[in-house]
């Protein structure tokens, strides 16, 4: 089974370029907002990764990414931030809400595929010791 | 547990809708099911209306009584020890009658087993996991959050996008200036076979190295690939970008670097001969046919410059593909410093329109863009204090 990815980002520019990436590992759904994600969260197969944007367009200032890493349901799930903002404030907010890793934009896609894999191997490594 | 609603494969993106159903719901009332009264009376602190039942018996009996009285809990919470069981019944319960429709429930984290907990999500049989203990002054951040997202599901007309392959963001309208590509690429290679063999030749014997120059750049959706041009520079030449930065014709303390110099000392004859006609960029016509590139498109970016474009503003060029030729080629004529960000928007410009027309008219030009380049001969390196003129370039490194 692959392992799958949930993309939340609202510019379709960086979805489209998240699926191109990843797509050759990964099986990538991507959603353009909160609402999306959530629903998508709730209906589906939980996926093994997210990867998002933290300011939305219906929950912005992290607020999404807040819930999804303080909620029992979805806090085992690995989450990686895309951010716009500058590094202090993503660094800060990513340490308090325990996100796996973060990236500012711009940022090298490459190294972006490399942080996946990384979070996806340990994830395996999890489940086995 | 899949559901229906979920793009199938050969679909293009969806929109779900679901039934706005009507509630008899009670604001912020809830059902507490268990035998603790400390947690029963935290959380009547912190709604208005609340009921308490100790078994799922009971609280069936007590739904089925406030549902008459139309004064349905939106929040219930089982604080008992798991039963697959009693959860389904439950379930079932609260889906049969469309009244419960908004109702979410809570369980006590603390009663699950690792195993029970793994079964709970992967089966989503409930809407939230909480620890009663611990967390309930922490409930109300949470309830809020689900009432914003029901409020803005109703707001939007709950319209829920998801996109599960590319197509979905792209549509399918690339399938024609594909077979044009594949067309016009397979046709020239062979038509240009013999021109390709003498360049071979011209460029075996001026320099030691490789007939062909490759290097990896980013595409469409920054898909890298290996991209190839005739050999124009002497072996090595990437390395010495670093000792020549300052020569750089882009000013790159702003942002996205890009490197350009005028007269560079590491092009050789025949490479001089082949990027003022354009004939070094020939070999991509190999990228096109096996799908890498395409005719008409944005320029294949190296990826020391791909890599400053991925903001939300500027990835944008990276929906349409890289191109042997392009809007910014064209346009390119007249001045030969286009400021970084005007390249960027023309090929955010192209993204955006990309249609067959342009691609044609796009492709008409071309020929007559490689033609004014052709540069006046020059008098050779001695005159250093001659006005050098300005060679707009044809998508050079």
């Amino acid at each position: 089974m692959r392992k799958e990815i949930l993309v939340i980002d609202d510019s379709k520019a960086m979805r489209f370029m998240l699926h191109t990436i990843l797509k050759k590992h990964y099986k990538v759904i991507s959603v353009p907002d909160g609402l999306s994600a959530m629903y998508y969260l709730r209906n589906a197969q939980q996926p093994d990764l997210i990867i998002m944007d933290p300011e939305l367009p219906d929950f912005n200032d992290w607020e999404l990414v807040k819930y999804l890493t303080g909620s029992h349901l979805f806090s085992g799930i690995p989450l990686m931030v895309i951010s716009g903002e500058n590094e202090e404030d993503t660094r800060a907010k990513s340490v308090n809400y325990g996100v796996a890793d973060f990236f500012l934009k711009p940022f090298n896609p490459l190294r972006l595929f490399e942080a996946v894999d990384n979070i996806m191997v340990n994830r395996i490594a999890e489940k086995i010791y | 547990m899949q559901i229906e609603h979920l793009p199938q494969r050969n679909s293009t993106y969806k929109y779900v809708k679901i039934r706005k159903e009507e509630t008899g719901s009670q604001a912020d009332a809830f059902l507490y099911i268990g035998g603790e009264k400390e947690i029963f009376q935290e959380l009547f602190n912190n709604f208005n209306t609340g009921h308490s039942c100790s078994d799922i018996p009971e609280a069936l009996q007590v739904l089925r009584q406030l549902s008459f009285k139309s004064a349905v809990p939106q929040f219930i919470f089982i604080d008992l020890d798991f039963s697959n069981e009693n959860l389904v019944v439950l379930k079932q319960f609260l889906g049969a009658e469309l009244s419960f429709s908004q109702t979410q429930i809570f369980y006590n984290i603390r009663r699950l087993s690792a195993a029970d907990k793994r079964k709970v999500i992967a089966n989503k049989m409930v809407d939230e996991l909480v620890d009663l203990k611990t967390e309930i002054a922490l409930i109300a951040g949470k309830i809020e959050f689900l009432k914003k997202m029901k409020s803005e599901f109703n707001a939007r007309n709950q319209q829920i996008r998801i996109e599960t392959q590319e197509s979905d963001l792209t549509g399918r309208k690339n399938v024609v200036k594909r077979a044009v590509d594949i067309v016009l690429s397979g046709l020239a290679l062979i038509i240009l076979m013999p021109v390709f063999i003498l360049i071979a030749l011209a460029i075996k014997i001026e320099s030691r190295g490789p007939v062909f120059y490759n290097s990896y750049r980013a595409g469409r959706g920054y898909k890298v690939f290996k991209f190839f041009k005739f050999r124009t520079m002497k072996v090595g030449a990437d390395r010495m970008i670093n000792s020549m930065l300052h020569l750089n014709k882009y000013n790159t303390s702003l942002g996205p670097v890009f490197f350009k110099i005028q007269n560079d000392p590491r092009i050789t004859k025949v490479g001089s001969f082949l990027r003022s006609t354009g004939l070094d960029e020939l070999p991509q016509l190999y990228n096109v046919l096996i799908g890498e590139m395409s005719v008409v498109g944005n320029r294949p970016l190296p990826l020391y410059e791909a890599s400053t474009l991925t903001t939300d503003v500027w990835a944008e060029r990276f929906m349409a593909p890289a191109g042997i030729t392009g809007l910014w080629q064209i346009m390119n004529r007249k001045n030969a410093i286009v400021s970084v960000e005007e390249r960027i928007s023309m090929d955010i410009e192209y993204a955006r329109k990309n249609n067959f027309l342009m691609d044609f008219s796009i492709m008409l030009n071309t020929p007559g863009v490689i033609m004014k380049e052709i540069p006046v001969p020059e008098s050779g390196l001695t005159n250093f204090n001659a006005p050098v003129k300005l060679q707009p370039e044809f998508s050079k490194m």
